[in-house]
């Protein structure tokens, strides 16, 4: 009896204390099955009550997007013709120098129905898992740039990993001096591209682009700008990247999904 | 307000959080309703109270990110308690009060969840303290106070919450 009173008094500190231990426990076991499922439970539940939330703000944006676009489009349809010979030539090039040709890529348009709501935007929940074809991995583009990776995938939806978290790396290059490198989040908006030696020719104003080494993401996917060059103490430079993609409004992406699996699933 | 009023305020915050806070967003800095609810909460309930809805509306958000799982319960549950032992009010919350105590408990949920977040791992603790987490801390505080200068404070924050 006295213990109960003494618990009761204490109620706060013990909520607390046995909040905190349950906490702790969970960080210990995040990878565990379970977690696994009960994410997955929650994800589909909320997804499920967010996703007509979004119509009206995603309209808005769409609307302004549209314009834009049709813009774009005119510009690009001039461009389409001389684009067209330069492809072709390349397609000849790479036949007589023998160039195995690269693995071509079904771009899966997906819709974004949740966001991490977590200060560090890491994820998005998508509207596609494996019986569209999605799996762990595949690289995640928009019409910008490199956006990220499928982390988890279920049956009907899949959450991908933005370039914006710190588990995230992909190789990439400097476009104009083919220099690679690791690409990594640097905190708040912005990337960092590591790994790159001292001496080499990296300046301010340089195009990042993915090297395709490591043969998750497909080579040449733009990533982003580079803002920065510093030469800090150590072998490697610093090398800040502004990303291309605005990964905090994202509305739509598309899934890279390889384009013989696609083939084999018809 | 009921119980059952308090756990819908806080899904709604949850879902709200996932679906139309991050067009909010200001150079990928993005308010945390939830964490208002659960400050107010501790203000308003006390801290039993806001540890019990701390760790619950931490423990969702977690299942909706790529993190670990735990981690936001975890400083969701100590800022509501800290909210409770140090600012609980038992009638109408003054602004004065609210705007310190949603400024202590934004910097303090946010600088536990960076530290966690970022032990042993890229990028570094102050990094992401300066980039991420006390630009979310001041933008979430903002929001908050954009709340209680509204009419809506005027009519819910007055309320007693007993019940």
């Amino acid at each position: 009896m006295n213990l109960l009173a003494l618990l009761s008094a204490l109620r706060d500190w013990v909520a607390l204390t046995i909040a905190l231990i349950l906490s702790l426990i969970l960080m210990n076991s995040s990878e565990h099955p379970a977690a696994e499922v009960f994410r997955e439970g929650v994800g589909h539940a909320v997804a499920f009550v967010s996703e007509p939330l979004t119509v009206f703000p995603r309209t808005i944006e769409l609307w302004s997007e549209n314009k834009q676009l049709r813009q774009e489009l005119l510009e690009l349809s001039s461009k389409q013709e001389s684009w067209r010979d330069a492809m072709l030539e390349n397609v000849r090039l790479r036949k007589l120098l023998g160039f195995r040709d690269r693995p071509e890529f079904v771009y899966l348009a997906s819709e974004v129905i949740a966001r991490d709501p977590l200060m560090t935007l890491s994820s998005l929940q998508l509207d596609k898992g494996q019986r569209d074809g999605v799996r762990a991995g595949q690289a995640v583009v928009t019409a910008e740039g490199l956006a990220g990776l499928i982390y988890r995938v279920d049956q009907s939806q899949s959450v991908a990993l933005l370039a914006t978290d710190r588990n995230f790396a992909a190789s990439a290059r400097i476009e104009r001096s083919r220099v690679d490198g690791i690409i990594r989040w640097a905190g708040g908006s912005g990337l960092e591209m590591t790994e790159v030696p001292r001496n080499l020719d990296v300046r301010t104003g340089d195009r990042v682009v993915t090297s395709g080494l490591g043969g998750v993401i497909p080579g040449g996917l733009p990533v982003g700008i580079v803002t920065e060059v510093a030469k800090d103490e150590g072998l490697f430079l610093r090398v800040v990247v502004q990303p291309y993609v605005e990964y905090s409004r994202l509305e739509e992406v598309f899934v890279l999904l390889p384009a013989d699996e696609q083939e084999a699933r018809r | 307000m009921k119980l059952q009023y308090l756990i819908i305020i806080s899904l709604v915050a949850v879902v709200l959080q996932v679906s139309l806070i991050p067009y909010l967003s200001l150079a990928a800095i993005v308010p945390q309703l939830p964490l208002l609810v659960i400050i107010y909460l501790g203000a308003r309930r006390g801290p039993y109270v806001s540890v019990l809805f701390g760790f619950g509306v931490g423990l969702l958000m977690d299942a909706l990110s790529t993190g670990f799982l735990g981690l936001t319960s975890f400083s969701y549950s100590l800022v509501g308690f800290l909210s409770g032992k140090l600012f609980y009010w038992d009638v109408a919350l003054p602004i004065g009060r609210w705007a310190l105590a949603s400024a202590v408990g934004c910097i303090f949920s946010t600088v536990i969840f960076t530290y966690v977040y970022t032990l042993g791992d890229a990028p570094p603790f102050h990094v992401m303290l300066l980039r991420q987490a006390l630009p979310t801390a001041g933008y979430t505080w903002l929001v908050g106070m954009l709340w209680a200068i509204s009419p809506l404070y005027e009519q819910r924050g007055g309320m007693r919450l007993e019940g």
